[in-house]
Parts: C-alpha cells; sequence; structure tokens
C-alpha cells in the first residue's frame, strides 16, 4: 500500500520538465561514475558511449581496470586515444597499488585507472580515492543507462539539501530491448521465458518492495546495478569491503553508520526505471547467479548480525534486518521443505489426494497472485512497456511462475544458502554477451 | 477445522484471482484505448505542425478553430513545448504565449484542479513554458490552497518570481522551512534585480537559510550594488556566512579589502582557508602569492588543489609551480604542481 500512493503520484509525469532546471543550474552536484571493469572487453565500449551521450551538467567517467587480463585496457586506449597523466589522488580507502591514471584525449571527463587485481570492491575503493566529484555512482560494465538517469537519481539528493546520502534507481531486463550505440532505442520484451519471469522479478521486486520500505527509510539494497553514494559517509563508513554482495553490505553499513552517529540522513529509492541490464538467459548462468546473491545477503546480514533485533537501530533493526533474515534468506528453506513434504506424503499416502490438490493450488494462486500484481501494477503506474502484446505477454507468463519458475529459484537459493554456511567464495564466471546490438 | 479453513483460504484466493482478472482486462481494454488516443494525438501533431510553426514565425494565425477537443488542446501542448525549446526570441516568446492563452488557458485551469500530482505538475511546467502570465490569478489560489505539495509552492514561486508578481517578496519572507536549498536557489535566480534588492534590504530579518543563499546570490548575479553588505558580513562572527560571502567575492569579481581575508589563511577551519584561496586567486592579490605558495603544502588536499590552481591564474604562475617542482622538499605540494602544470589552462578544472 505503501509504495501504491507513492509511484501513482507520478503517472504520466512530464519526462523531461522536472529536470530541466537540474540541467541549466549550477547548483546540480557533480557526480563521478566508477565503472570497475575485469576482463569486459566485449561490452565495456557500449557502455561507455552509453555514458559520454547521458545528459548531465557535470561528471566525470573513471573506468577501474582491474588487473584484467585480456585486452580491456588496449581496447580503451585504442578507441578513446588514452594517454598517461599525473593525477594526485587522496588514499582515503585502502586499496591495491595503482599503475596508471590515464585521460582520454577525445573526452576529457574520461579518465581510465589501471591498477592490481583486487576484486570489485578493490577497484571502487580506488575509484573513490581517484574521484574528484562529492557523489559516485558505480555502475557495472554491462549496463545501459538511461540519458536522463542521473537527472532522475540525483533529484531527490539535490533537492533534500544533502539529507539523502545515497539514491538508487530501479533496474530493468535489457535482454529484448533495441540497444544502439549505446543507447536504448525502444523497450521490447525478449522471447526466452527465462528472461521474462526475470522481468517480471525484477518489477515485483521494484514495484513492491522498495519503493514501500524506502518511504520509511527502510531500504536495505540499492541494486547493483545502479545507485548513486555521497562519497563523503561512504569514506566515512569505510568504503566497499571485498564480499559477494558488496553494494548491499554498503547500504547495510551506511544504515549502521548513520543510527550509530544519530544524524538524520536517508537513503531512498527512485522507482523510475534508468538502467537496463544484462540477464542471464540460460539455467546456467542464471543458477549462479542467484547462488551468488543468496551467499551476498547472507555475508551481509551475518556481517551486521549485531543491528538484528537491535532496537538501537530503529527500524532497520526491527524490521528491515529480520525481514531480509527470515523471508528473504530462510523462505526458500522452508518453501522447499513444504514442496518436499508435499511430495514424500503423497507417496505415503498419509494426505489425501484431494488436500493435496487443493494445497497445491493455493499454492499455485499464492504464488503468482503477487506477480501478476506486481505486473498489473507496473501497467497502472508506469507503462514502461508499449505495446498491449508485452502487457499480456507478461501478465499470462507471471500465471505459470509457480509452476516451473519458483521452485527452481528456491532450489538455487537454498543451495546458495549451503555454499555460504559451507564458505564457498568467489562469483562464478558470466559470460558477457554484450547488449548493445551494433 | 483444517478441512474449513482450506476450503475458505481457497475461495479467498479465487476472489482475488478472479478480481486480477477483471483488473488485467480493464487495465488491457485502457491500454488498447490509450494507444488509439495517442495515434490520434500523434495524427493531429502532424496535422498541426506546419500550421503552427508557420503562425510561430510569420504571426499569421490560419483557421484553427477556437474550440478543440481535449486530445488536440494536447497535441497542441506538445507541440508548442517542442518549438519553445528550440525557437528563442522575444517575438517567437510573445506569439507562443498568446497562442497559448488562446487555446490552451481552459485545459490548463482544469489541470491545475486535478487530484493528480502529476497533472497539476505538468501543468504548472507548461505555463512556465508558454509564458502564461495570465495564469497568476490561479497560481495564487493555488499556492494558498491547503494541501498544495512542496514540489507544487516551489515551482508556484519560480513562476511568480519569473513574472515578477508583487507579492513574491513577501511568500519568500514567511516560507515553509522545509523548502530546500536547491529550489529557493532556482527561485532567486530568476527574480528581477528589483525584487531581490527588496528583499535583501531585510537582510537581518530573513531565516538563516534564506540569508546564506542570499548571499551566494549576490555571488552569482554579481550584484555590485550590495558591497557593503559583503564586507560586513566577511567580518561576522559566523562561520558559514564568511565562508558564503567569500565565495560571493571569489563569484563577483567585486575587490576584496586584501587585508580582511589575511586572517583566514591560518583558520582552523578548511573552507575558509579554501575560500580565502580561491578570492586572492580569482583576485590576483599579489601579496599572497608567498601564502599561496605555502598552501600548496595544506593538510587538506582540496586546499591544496585550489592552492596550485589559484597560483596558475597569475601571469608567472606557470614558473611559480614549475619552481616549487624543482625546489620543494614537500612531496604533496610537488605532486599538486605537476598535476596543475599538465592540466594547465585547458579549462579541465574540478
Amino acid at each position: 500500500m505503501l509504495s501504491l500512493s507513492h509511484i501513482r503520484k507520478i503517472y504520466q509525469l512530464d519526462e523531461y520538465e522536472p529536470y530541466e532546471e537540474l540541467l541549466q543550474s549550477e547548483y546540480t552536484k557533480p557526480v563521478s561514475i566508477l565503472v570497475p571493469a575485469y576482463n569486459e572487453s566485449a561490452g565495456i565500449y557500449g557502455s561507455i558511449r552509453s555514458l559520454l551521450s547521458i545528459e548531465y551538467p557535470e561528471y566525470e567517467i573513471i573506468i577501474i581496470n582491474d588487473g584484467s587480463t585480456d585486452d580491456t585496457l588496449e581496447k580503451l586506449m585504442d578507441k578513446f586515444q588514452l594517454k598517461k597523466i599525473h593525477r594526485v589522488y587522496r588514499k582515503q580507502l585502502e586499496s591495491k597499488r595503482i599503475r596508471g591514471v590515464y585521460q582520454s584525449a577525445i573526452y576529457p571527463h574520461l579518465v581510465v585507472l589501471d591498477k592490481e587485481n583486487g576484486g570489485k570492491a578493490d577497484a571502487l575503493n580506488a575509484g573513490i580515492n581517484c574521484s574528484r566529484y562529492p557523489y559516485f555512482c558505480s555502475l557495472d560494465g554491462d549496463s545501459i543507462i538511461e540519458r536522463h538517469a542521473f537527472l532522475k537519481v540525483l533529484k531527490p539528493i539535490i533537492e533534500s539539501d544533502d539529507e539523502v546520502i545515497a539514491s538508487g534507481g530501479s533496474v530493468r531486463i535489457a535482454n529484448g530491448c533495441d540497444i544502439q550505440n549505446g543507447e536504448l532505442k525502444s523497450v521490447g520484451l525478449s522471447n526466452n521465458p527465462i528472461v521474462l519471469m526475470q522481468v517480471i522479478e525484477y518489477l515485483r521486486a521494484f514495484l513492491t518492495g522498495r519503493v514501500g520500505l524506502s518511504s520509511n527509510n527502510l531500504l536495505l539494497i540499492i541494486s547493483g546495478a545502479f545507485g548513486v553514494f555521497s562519497k563523503r559517509w561512504v569514506v566515512e563508513a569505510g568504503g566497499y569491503t571485498h564480499t559477494v554482495g558488496e553494494d548491499m553490505e554498503l547500504v547495510v553499513r551506511l544504515h549502521r553508520y548513520v543510527k550509530e552517529q544519530k544524524v538524520n540522513k536517508k537513503i531512498i529509492y527512485v522507482p523510475d526505471p534508468v538502467c537496463w541490464t544484462e540477464a542471464p538467459d540460460s539455467l546456467k548462468y542464471l543458477r549462479r547467479q542467484r547462488k551468488r546473491w543468496h551467499r551476498g545477503l547472507f555475508e551481509s546480514l551475518w556481517k551486521h548480525k549485531r543491528v538484528m533485533f537491535n532496537p538501537k537501530y530503529g527500524s532497520i533493526g526491527l524490521f528491515s534486518m529480520p525481514y531480509f533474515f527470515f523471508i528473504e534468506f530462510l523462505g526458500p528453506l522452508v518453501e522447499l521443505i513444504g514442496y518436499l513434504l508435499l511430495i514424500v506424503s503423497l507417496f505415503t499416502g498419509s494426505i489425501q489426494i484431494q488436500y493435496a490438490l487443493l494445497f497445491f493450488l493455493l499454492s499455485l494462486i499464492y504464488g503468482s497472485v503477487y506477480s501478476m500484481a506486481a505486473v498489473l501494477l507496473e501497467e497502472w503506474s508506469m507503462e514502461k512497456y508499449p505495446k498491449v502484446k508485452h502487457f499480456t505477454t507478461l501478465f499470462l507468463m507471471s500465471l505459470t511462475e509457480t509452476l516451473w519458475y519458483r521452485p527452481l529459484t528456491v532450489i538455487w537459493r537454498v543451495e546458495g544458502m549451503i555454499e555460504a554456511i559451507f564458505g564457498k567464495k568467489g562469483w562464478g564466471e558470466m559470460v558477457r554477451k554484450g547488449v548493445s546490438n551494433d | 477445522m483444517i478441512e474449513i479453513n482450506l476450503a475458505l483460504l481457497f475461495i479467498v484466493f479465487l476472489i482475488l484471482l478472479f478480481i486480477l482478472i477483471s483488473l488485467f482486462f480493464y487495465l488491457t481494454v485502457k491500454k488498447y484505448l490509450k494507444n488509439q488516443m495517442r495515434q490520434r494525438i500523434d495524427a493531429f501533431k502532424e496535422e498541426y505542425r506546419l500550421a503552427v510553426f508557420h503562425y510561430l514565425q510569420s504571426g499569421q494565425s490560419g483557421a484553427m478553430e477556437s474550440d478543440l477537443g481535449e486530445e488536440k488542446v494536447i497535441a497542441l501542448i506538445e507541440l508548442l513545448s517542442d518549438y519553445s525549446n528550440v525557437i528563442v526570441g522575444s517575438d517567437v516568446e510573445e506569439r507562443i504565449h498568446l497562442f497559448a492563452k488562446e487555446h490552451i488557458t481552459d485545459f490548463l485551469k482544469k489541470e491545475l484542479k486535478q487530484k493528480r500530482w502529476s497533472l497539476r505538475m505538468n501543468a504548472l511546467f507548461s505555463i512556465e513554458d508558454f509564458y502564461m502570465v495570465h495564469c497568476v490569478p490561479f497560481l495564487h489560489e493555488l499556492y494558498q490552497r491547503r494541501g498544495t505539495s512542496l514540489s507544487e509552492k516551489a515551482q508556484i514561486l519560480k513562476l511568480l518570481a519569473k513574472f515578477d508578481d508583487p507579492k513574491i517578496v513577501d511568500y519568500l519572507k514567511e516560507t515553509d522551512e522545509s523548502l530546500s536549498e536547491f529550489s529557493l536557489v532556482s527561485i532567486l535566480s530568476v527574480m528581477e534585480d528589483e525584487k531581490l534588492d527588496e528583499l535583501i534590504a531585510g537582510f537581518d530579518d530573513l531565516p538563516k537559510r534564506m540569508q546564506y543563499i542570499v548571499v551566494d546570490m549576490i555571488g552569482r548575479r554579481q550584484l555590485t550594488g550590495h558591497h557593503s553588505l559583503l564586507q560586513r558580513l566577511v567580518l561576522e562572527d559566523e562561520t558559514e556566512l564568511r565562508i558564503r560571502s567569500l565565495k560571493a567575492y571569489a563569484n563577483s569579481g567585486i575587490p576584496i579589502d586584501a587585508e580582511a581575508i589575511y586572517e583566514f589563511f591560518k583558520s582552523d577551519n578548511w573552507q575558509l582557508r579554501m575560500m580565502a584561496v580561491k578570492v586572492s586567486g580569482m583576485q590576483r592579490i599579489e601579496g599572497y602569492q608567498s601564502t599561496l605558495i605555502t598552501l600548496l603544502s595544506d593538510p587538506e588536499y582540496v586546499v591544496r588543489a585550489e592552492a596550485a590552481k589559484a597560483l596558475l591564474r597569475f601571469k608567472e604562475g606557470e614558473a611559480i609551480l614549475q619552481r616549487v617542482i624543482e625546489e620543494s622538499k614537500d612531496a604533496f605540494a610537488k605532486d599538486m604542481a605537476v598535476e596543475w602544470l599538465e592540466k594547465g589552462g585547458s579549462g579541465y578544472s574540478y
């Protein structure tokens, strides 16, 4: 309900007018865009191109080549005519050694850091050290952002007079959209059911959960693909740490830090979709991603376990953390046990077949109802998908969620849980195809 | 017991499912109709495009019906706003204004009374784009209405400032505390000079936040007439006011009394040091060159960077930095000098 009133409010608001002011004002805060890249040779050019065409008065792009073993650096050197410069940076956060700083001869606001490999968090910390502006944004090498993305996400920060210290925009799936030269031409849908289900999943997570949580300052996650942070607060809170889900961990830490300092600062979330990212389109990679996410969730929760049920941290400790622990983290396990029990009892005959069927139908409807509602909500409030066909496809797909997709994710998440507890580290690779059509 | 509950739950879900499916049909139909309407609006736009362009160029209005349906009005609004972004010039502005006054006033008046916030906002933006000064009475009405949101109020104040409404100064004096600094800046930047003078005349009675912004505004708009106010504020005890007035000096080029800033170089507050450095660079105060060189070794990074930048503004700036690189024993100062010499006057400054 909380999320309903907020997002309907901006339905049909003009796309550009509210931000015109920001574009012209000197008071708009400049932003450093950090793009960590590790072996991203395939997609890096497209995403940097999309960054060069964004509309924002003042920004710099810092690509951090995290000791890539492929030709990422050479490609950048060649395409952007990089030349080595002397740049003084403040070592406010620890990071691996920086081998060199380069600047593009064509775009003076494009800087490339070449450093020794140290992982994503380490790369981001190096980027923060080197950045010049009071706000920064971390961006994955494989996402495409809309031209007005920064205006939209920074608007609440600027208008709040720095009370908002981090702001995230919602992420949508790029597969199926028409993207040329790093720019989103038109929104479309993929034909792949796995991708379609993920689209619905994103709608659900973003439209209901996060907006609702944000208006109460309960937001824990700023999606890995798009978030703007106040540099000062991140540095004070200690920067990124090496975990699987470094974004989520950082957000939790910021919340914690803010509460410990007893200041009134907010982390908010903008429902407007501003960033389009490539989703895994095969079960193999989707499984890896889900397992990784679940491990990330666990690490973040574990690291900050002292916040849980601690009244000192207000609603974060009493509501958000328990929610993420019980519903998001433990939920899949409970669900899996439920599925298993159902099957076992069917065979042992300890449950009548009618009940089993009834139960099955119930869970079917329950699971899908939420997703259907999310699809309807998107249509009611955002209308990002232009065609009637898009809407009907999504709606019909959401009906089938419980039948196949949900059980799969449940199994993967439980796998992730087991790995988290038995301590598997690392990312698992994902082969990037690059989302740009050029 | 369980039997009843399960059955009940089942019914509840069925009802829910039913509601969702009906909603789905409703929204599908709505989407379909909307897409149709969009197509019609686009068709109208194409139909009117030339006529509107011709009118804006020459001022001769063709045979445009006076009583237009809603879709046609929307098409016109979109056309006008496309044009108002690309064609500039006072006659064009005047024509846009006249055209909008005739054809879309009624529509906007209705939109301003809408229940949904976004539609009211859009109407306010249109009023701004089409210079619809005659809408001012509706603006006052909306401003005073209870339940008008802060963002609407900010936009209304900006419009009143732009249209040079006599009430703007009073409204500003009693504004809501929660209006953001950013909104206040955008309002004050479009205010006419006389109105701003009127506001500044009561400077000491203004709320603190408004004072800060007024000082910024003196700098940004280079209001040299308020020189004496700045002079007084630099000596004020309050640090924030000092910092802001130094910034105003740096931005406006109003000559500063060099002695007044001397003590700021030694301040514990790095922002004060930075601003003092900035002012002496902007105004090229010769006497402080050696101080600036010392400040290349300031513990605060921002101050060091600002000092290098300030030195570069002097005629012999490059030579000074070169000397620092050769002679200084401080690695921080050297680094900073190397970096800024490399950047030179290329304008690539942060």
